[in-house]
């Protein structure tokens, strides 16, 4: 098995083989080579930086432009309510009073509700008309919050996009500091050496 | 009979370059009359470049076209149109996986050239790989009459003593182990220095590791190096960026060892350059490596660091293994000779000629 690790045709590959093993056996022996250590470092995953092309821009600044002018519209646009019947402080104060009889014989009136359910269903639908006729009444303000929402979206959307790109430009950025510090290393390395050659020859 | 060579640039120093150059200097040796056509040039290279827009006025069936292929090419069109026999002479292309988490760009441009190569498959009469690795992937494209032409190796320019810098900076007892290639995911170098990190760790920290190549446009790759680097605290990795030529001679002379992990290799030149500067090399058995080292050098089939830093520690402290490596090495090198490539070269158009 091992013997088909290597091959070369000038060399005596099985006697290559036994001084890698005895070599590898001494090590372990020692306490110095440790086979997890080895595959620790073999194995260790890498993890690429992101591509910048891999964060997609999905709204253009001309969207975000309309957005504008709908909020300007929306600012100028007042909700249309339903009117509501003047309520006297005393009609406020019997209200509450027969809220609190109503919540002591709470039991009892659903047991007799529950012989008057088709007169509730009634008022169910009654009220489902009356919420009606207000989306109705305020369609045009409620499609300008719809159009708001859209807005933020963009906007939440742009920033998460931007700041995204920012920090993979930032990492990138690191990355060209690290050559530029080697190269200047380099080239303090190579300034030295010409140095110390100059003046040896002088 | 001609023999034109058409490419997309000829430039000062790089591996197609060279060989177009060679190419045609075999040509002309044996009397053919050769030139080269492309698209852009290094002023120094004038006096041999023609403009490729100036080819098909007098493009010929009786004349063969040698085409060195490079992805996106504005040539090919021309290659196409042309009335000659063709051969194209393929270099390979890496494939696009191993750019995918690093490169997404440079990952659709390997992945388009892929494409684009089987454009070729009709339209050309033989297909060339600088080695059986790259001949077997056309094969598979189904490119119908196909063969190998080695990179022609111009070893004469290492015959110099390279940066005195260098050698003063580097050239001190310390193990060099050298890797000369661009950084770059299919080159493995975060594996070159999760093995160096345990031969430091465990066989000699009197040790160095010197990464020749550029890394400008992969700093994404190389963050991953840094990141490797700075958990294990590995000390003396030097890794160099964009080197000139004088530079790279210098690192040849002070190397003690070359190791190559790279997965994905359709020829490999600096093998070959570190078998020519007598450093003993160990390449992992990927793409066309083996075939690449002939016989020369320790091939490995399983990248077990453990016994990988046991051998490189063989290696440094026995000169008797490291004196046959490279005697190996030398032996190797036969097959790349000047005379034996033209004699390659001379082969394929002759056969070509007799379609």
């Amino acid at each position: 098995m091992e013997e088909k690790w290597l091959e070369a045709s000038d060399i005596n590959v099985e006697e290559i083989m036994k001084k890698i093993r005895e070599r590898v056996e001494d090590k372990k022996k020692k306490g110095i080579y440790k086979e997890e250590e080895i595959k620790d470092i073999e194995n260790v995953e890498l993890f690429p930086l992101p591509d910048i092309l891999d964060v997609p821009v999905v709204y253009s600044p001309e969207d975000l432009e309309r957005g504008f002018e709908k909020i300007k519209e929306l600012s100028n646009v007042k909700l249309i309510e339903l009117e509501k019947p003047p309520q006297s402080k005393l009609k406020i104060k019997i209200r509450n009073f027969m809220i609190k009889i109503r919540n002591k014989i709470f039991p009892l009136l659903n047991f007799i509700s529950f012989f008057t359910l088709s007169e509730l269903y009634a008022s169910v639908d009654l009220n489902k008309e009356k919420i009606n006729i207000l989306v109705d009444k305020n369609s045009e303000v409620l499609n300008l919050y719809k159009e708001h929402l859209k807005i933020l979206h963009n906007y939440i959307h742009h920033i998460t996009t931007e700041i995204t790109k920012l920090k993979i430009e930032n990492d990138e950025l690191k990355v060209r500091l690290k050559e530029i510090e080697n190269k200047l290393g380099f080239l303090e390395d190579r300034e030295r050496t010409l140095e110390k050659e100059t003046i040896e020859k002088e | 009979m001609k023999v034109h060579q058409i490419v997309t640039s000829l430039t000062y120093g790089d591996a197609i370059s060279n060989e177009t150059l060679a190419i045609k200097k075999f040509l002309n040796e044996e009397g053919i009359e050769s030139e080269i056509y492309g698209y852009y040039h290094h002023p120094k290279l004038s006096k041999y470049f023609n403009h490729y827009s100036s080819f098909l006025s007098q493009s010929s069936k009786d004349d063969i076209l040698i085409f060195h292929f490079s992805i996106g090419s504005p040539v090919s069109k021309t290659y196409f149109q042309a009335k000659e026999k063709k051969i194209m002479i393929y270099h390979n292309i890496t494939p696009y996986k191993f750019f995918e988490n690093y490169h997404r760009i440079l990952a659709k441009e390997c992945y388009k050239g892929r494409l684009e190569l089987e454009k070729f498959v009709n339209k050309t009469d033989l297909g060339l790989g600088d080695s059986e690795y790259n001949r077997l992937e056309l094969e598979e494209l189904g490119f119908k009459k196909t063969g190998v032409l080695p990179i022609v190796m111009d070893f004469a320019k290492f015959d110099r003593d390279g940066s005195k810098i260098i050698k003063s900076l580097y050239g001190d007892d310390k193990f060099n182990i050298l890797f000369v290639g661009r950084v770059i995911p299919n080159k493995k170098i975060d594996e070159l220095v999760k093995l160096f990190a345990i031969y430091q760790k465990y066989y000699n920290p009197n040790s160095r590791l010197i990464i020749a190549g550029e890394y400008r446009g992969f700093e994404r790759y190389l963050s991953d190096i840094y990141q490797i680097i700075g958990k294990y605290q590995v000390k003396d990795v030097i890794l160099t960026g964009h080197i000139s030529f004088n530079d790279l001679v210098a690192f040849y002379k002070i190397a003690d060892l070359y190791i190559s992990l790279s997965e994905h290799e359709g020829f490999g030149v600096p093998l070959l350059e570190a078998f020519y500067n007598k450093i003993p090399v160990i390449g992992y058995d990927a793409g066309a490596v083996k075939e690449t080292m002939n016989g020369g050098g320790i091939i490995i089939k399983e990248k077990n660091f453990g016994k990988l830093g046991a051998l490189m520690e063989e290696i440094r402290t026995d000169n008797i293994l490291k004196d046959k490596i490279i005697m190996g090495q030398n032996k190797a090198l036969e097959k790349y000779s000047y005379e034996n490539i033209k004699k390659i070269l001379l082969n394929h158009i002759n056969n070509l000629k007799e379609i």
